[in-house]
């Protein structure tokens, strides 16, 4: 039999099933792999032992009696700590704000633990999601080489899921911060459509462009974590390929930042999805260009009356970088704000109209591999990293991004697959798809 | 047009925080300088998109 950590959520939910294993196995394995391993990724903040083997021993005592919630039933599941955990204090890796301690769990953890899931602990992520790691929690290094990052904001998440800590894991992202982490981590993570996933209980950075979705090894489990965090159904069986029209999305800035690496591996998988029979063909969104900007004049402005009070009372409880970005954000002019908001809706039409002749759109994650540090916000790598990301963010539609092939390097590299509004099953279903061409790999971590 | 160092100093940049609600010193502003610098060229390009309006209701719509 492979080790716990290999099996998807269905295989562990059969296991579980058949009485060969038991979620309290399960949760003990994922424990004794992140008291082994996690020194050297610092993915976790907080675990959660009594509390979530608790848990599992209750789950495992309603399989028996015959109460069975699911595919999330007794499933072990991490939650990136700017999310309520009722009980345990939510600290957003920051010193500023003393961290509280929540008497009720945000909504997307109470779907979660209703369809069954085990929190095991909260993740590491960048401070208050806003690109900078604060020195008290510092950086989550990246399972595939523990010298570089592994992405933010949710790199705890992803990196946890890539070691094989959880089997899935909750980001948030608000330009690309649940989809860089997974394709520097190598892993499975969905933006979903704006609104979709709840938000209540969850430490906003944007109001007008906050997602929280599911991080995990597969197309199939995201789509079970999915499930848990909204209650709905996404099935998300494999896409038919043939017929499928997929647009490869020509970024302006892509000839300064893709690296040739990356690349290769995008021009590679396209080939494969168009010798599976995929209709593949080129397509261009005017003012696209303009995205990452629009993004940054939405962002800025929100997250500095969002962080008011807080940056007024103790300034210093903040990296510096987060510190100028909040600062700098109370500068940014209403006429900047409005103009991007416009921006904002009309290329939210423009999209609505290619996807009348596309199903989905593809392009690169990321640009590049994990670097050695996450690049600022508002600087020049920070517009690189957001490059394929951010216009996502802003038209509120859902992107994925899979495993797209390891580097010479051995690193991993990022696809990214955006469908209309409100289809993340698509979304999803056509990850299930490529990873039959491109099948998931895992780190190699002892 | 982007906000280049002789067209924004630390003194207007703090009346300009102010005026978004936030006090800082005037050393804290100089910091702030740069950032705000870098930013303003991204208003610049949002500047000289012509978006105009057909009505209905504007920018007060949810994604979609």
């Amino acid at each position: 039999m492979s080790e716990i950590e290999d099996l998807s959520i269905a295989e562990l939910g059969a296991a579980y099933r058949r009485g060969t294993l038991s979620p309290v196995e399960a949760v003990r394995r994922a424990l004794a792999r992140i008291a082994a391993l996690d020194r050297r990724l610092n993915s976790f903040i907080a675990v959660l032992e009594k509390e979530s083997l608790a848990r599992a021993a209750a789950a495992e005592r309603e399989l028996a009696s015959g109460i069975d919630h699911g595919p999330l039933h007794g499933v072990p599941v991490a939650i990136k700590d700017l999310v309520a955990v009722a009980g345990v204090p939510t600290t957003n890796a920051s010193r500023a704000g003393s961290p509280r301690t929540p008497q009720e769990d945000a909504a997307l953890v109470r779907h979660l633990r209703r369809a069954g899931a085990v929190v095991i602990g909260k993740t590491n992520l960048l401070e208050y999601a806003y690109g900078a790691v604060h020195p008290d929690f510092g950086q989550t290094n990246n399972p595939w080489d523990p010298k570089r990052t592994s992405g933010g904001s949710s790199g705890g998440s992803a990196a946890a899921v890539a070691a094989g800590f959880c089997h899935g894991a909750v980001g948030t992202d608000t330009g690309g911060s649940i989809r860089i982490p997974a394709a520097y981590c190598g892993v499975v993570g969905l933006k979903p459509s704006f609104g979709l996933v709840e938000l209540d209980g969850v430490q906003p950075l944007s109001w007008s462009l906050d997602h929280a979705g599911p991080l995990a090894r597969s197309a199939a489990d995201a789509a079970r974590l999915l499930e848990g965090m909204t209650g709905g159904l996404f099935p998300a069986l494999p896409a038919r390929l043939r017929g499928l029209r997929l647009g490869v999305m020509e970024h302006p800035g892509a000839d300064r930042f893709l690296e040739p690496a990356v690349r290769a591996l995008f021009e590679a998988a396209v080939a494969k999805l168009a010798a599976a029979g995929a209709e593949v063909r080129p397509v261009a969104v005017p003012d696209l260009a303009l995205a990452s900007d629009a993004l940054l004049a939405i962002l800025e402005p929100e997250a500095s009356v969002i962080h008011q009070r807080l940056i007024a009372a103790e300034p210093e409880g903040f990296a510096e970088t987060t510190r100028l970005q909040i600062e700098a954000g109370f500068a940014v002019p209403a006429t900047a704000y409005v103009r991007a908001r416009q921006l904002q809706h009309e290329l939210a039409r423009r999209f609505r109209r290619l996807f009348e002749t596309v199903d989905a759109i593809l392009s690169p994650a990321v640009p590049w591999v994990a670097p050695a540090e996450d690049p600022a916000l508002g600087e020049d790598g920070g517009a690189g990293e957001m490059l394929y990301s951010a216009v996502y963010n802003l038209v509120g539609l859902p992107a994925l991004s899979l495993f797209g092939g390891l580097t010479p390097a051995g690193l991993p590299a990022g696809l990214q697959v955006a469908t209309p509004w409100q289809a993340d099953e698509r979304a999803l279903a056509i990850g299930a798809a490529v990873e039959a061409l491109i099948p998931p790999a895992r780190p190699p971590l002892a | 047009m982007s906000l280049t160092a002789p067209e924004l100093d630390a003194q207007t940049l703090r009346r300009m925080l102010r005026a978004g609600g936030l006090e800082v010193s005037a050393g804290r502003a100089e910091r702030v300088l740069p950032v705000v610098h870098s930013l303003s060229q991204g208003w610049e390009r949002l500047a000289g998109l012509d978006l105009a309006s057909p009505g209905g209701s504007g920018i007060a719509r949810a994604p979609e």
